[in-house]
């Protein structure tokens, strides 16, 4: 299978003081950390392109450890996580797919062994295009207060022989999250949803 | 912090390859964005002092937020630029009271040096509005490898009677950068433009020199007296070029205002 080839790496971190209420205690912090990949398969169809998932576990790890390092180093404060990824237009949709295991369980390996799926959006754009990754709680997707989502792009990327391939993570919920649902201290933790 | 900061975005984008060339090390650039309630939206304000002030904190802090993405101390950047959007509300001019009176000087602080103008652009703009923020060498702005930008782009920002601030700092210049000109192993560093004197000596006043390029080794007072002698030696100082009015060297500012008016 092909090697991963790296163009270039954009990671972004934001902290939210407040949203015109009150200044949070502890401002939630969220990281994206994205990575440009020359597309291997892009150009023509290949039919058999699943074995580049192995290929970029490596890379999964990587950049899942970057995020934590980001966020301070400490994986317990992650609360929330999404992934995505933008294919360029000589590539398919399909291409971004290969994202969901390296991307997805490398992120819940660095975590410890985080339970819930790995909330995630892909498409095929151009240059600049913008990808809204949803963000659920890490171990239980039901959690109301962390349903969330982080804008991310990278202006010359992706090229359309390329990939741009997203993770997220968050240490906390929405700054003024109040609309009920299931508390992130009332969960069970075992089926990865509640 | 007299600024009241919505939340702050730190950006590192790092460079690794370009055309299929590799790149090592890596280029590298951070940006640390603020987003502020903007005191003066909705209506005219005829003293932005309390916006000068709040520049003064964000240059602090946002620059210190850029180096520490980026993992270098301040000494190792090699660039620097700083941006602003205002929201719909706002007045370009309340970018302006932010980013030139007395943001530069605590910028240069955190970066130890920084001779050269901070090159800078404003804008207003909505929530996603994207901003590109200049850069250039910090030392000697002519330094040709480092002419650079990043665009940064919040979704939620700027809202209408917000300001979106940030500033930008590399510790590098391009990629594969070749197209020749003044590099920074060349510069002195000293009067923020590093570049090289051509004086020309007509016969008649000339009204502007478009470009006007200062040595700054042994250029004495007295030279100056006897330049009125000089007939029809004028030249005007590209003014962009050289001093930016939050320039922190006051003794370089009134150097070059004297050669400026001289040569008027």
């Amino acid at each position: 299978m092909p090697e991963v080839v790296v163009r270039k790496k954009l990671l972004c971190v934001e902290e939210v003081f407040h949203e015109g209420g009150p200044v949070a205690q502890k401002p939630p912090r969220r990281a994206a950390m994205l990575t440009v990949i020359r597309n291997p398969f892009a150009g023509c169809f290949v039919l058999d392109i699943a074995g580049f998932m192995d290929d970029l576990k490596p890379l999964g790890l990587e950049m899942a450890r970057s995020l934590v390092a980001a966020l301070g180093g400490d994986a317990r404060i992650v609360e929330g996580y999404g992934k995505g990824a933008i294919v360029g237009s000589a590539g398919e949709i399909e291409h971004g797919a290969l994202w969901h295991v390296p991307g997805g369980y490398g992120m819940r390996e660095v975590l410890g062994g985080a339970k819930a799926i790995v909330a995630s959006t892909k498409k095929v754009g151009g240059p600049g295009t913008r990808l809204d990754i949803p963000i659920t709680h890490i171990n239980a997707s039901y959690v109301r207060s962390h349903f969330d989502a982080m804008e991310v792009g990278i202006p010359d990327a992706p090229r359309a022989d390329e990939i741009v391939l997203a993770l997220v993570m968050t240490t906390g919920p929405r700054v003024h999250a109040r609309v009920g649902g299931l508390r992130a201290s009332e969960i069970k933790g075992e089926d990865g949803l509640r | 912090m007299k600024a009241k900061i919505r939340k702050i975005a730190t950006f590192v984008e790092e460079t690794m390859r370009e055309m299929d060339r590799p790149i090592s090390p890596p280029t590298r650039k951070a940006a640390a964005v603020a987003v502020i309630e903007n005191p003066c939206a909705g209506k005219y304000v005829e003293d932005l002092s309390e916006l000068m002030a709040i520049g003064e904190e964000l240059g602090e802090m946002l620059t210190s937020r850029a180096v520490a993405a980026l993992g270098i101390p301040g000494t190792a950047a090699e660039s620097y630029g700083k941006a602003a959007a205002v929201g719909e509300n706002g007045e370009l001019e309340h970018a302006a009271a932010i980013l030139h009176p007395k943001l530069g000087t605590p910028v240069r602080r955190v970066l130890g040096k920084g001779a050269a103008l901070i090159p800078s652009s404003k804008k207003r703009g909505g929530l996603g509005t994207v901003l590109d923020i200049p850069l250039g060498h910090k030392d000697a702005a002519f330094v040709r490898s480092h002419f650079d930008g990043m665009e940064v782009q919040l979704n939620d920002a700027p809202r209408a009677n917000e300001i979106m601030v940030a500033v930008a700092v590399t510790d590098s210049g391009r990629p594969l950068a070749r197209v020749g000109g003044l590099t920074k192993d060349q510069i002195k560093g000293e009067d923020g433009l590093r570049l090289t004197v051509a004086l020309r000596a007509t016969g008649q006043p000339r009204a502007a020199v478009p470009t006007f390029i200062l040595t700054f080794t042994k250029l004495a007072t007295h030279h100056f007296r006897n330049a009125r002698g000089w007939r029809g030696v004028s030249a005007a100082l590209d003014a962009d070029g050289s001093i930016g009015d939050d320039h922190a060297d006051a003794g370089q500012v009134s150097f070059l205002n004297a050669v400026e008016k001289i040569f008027s």
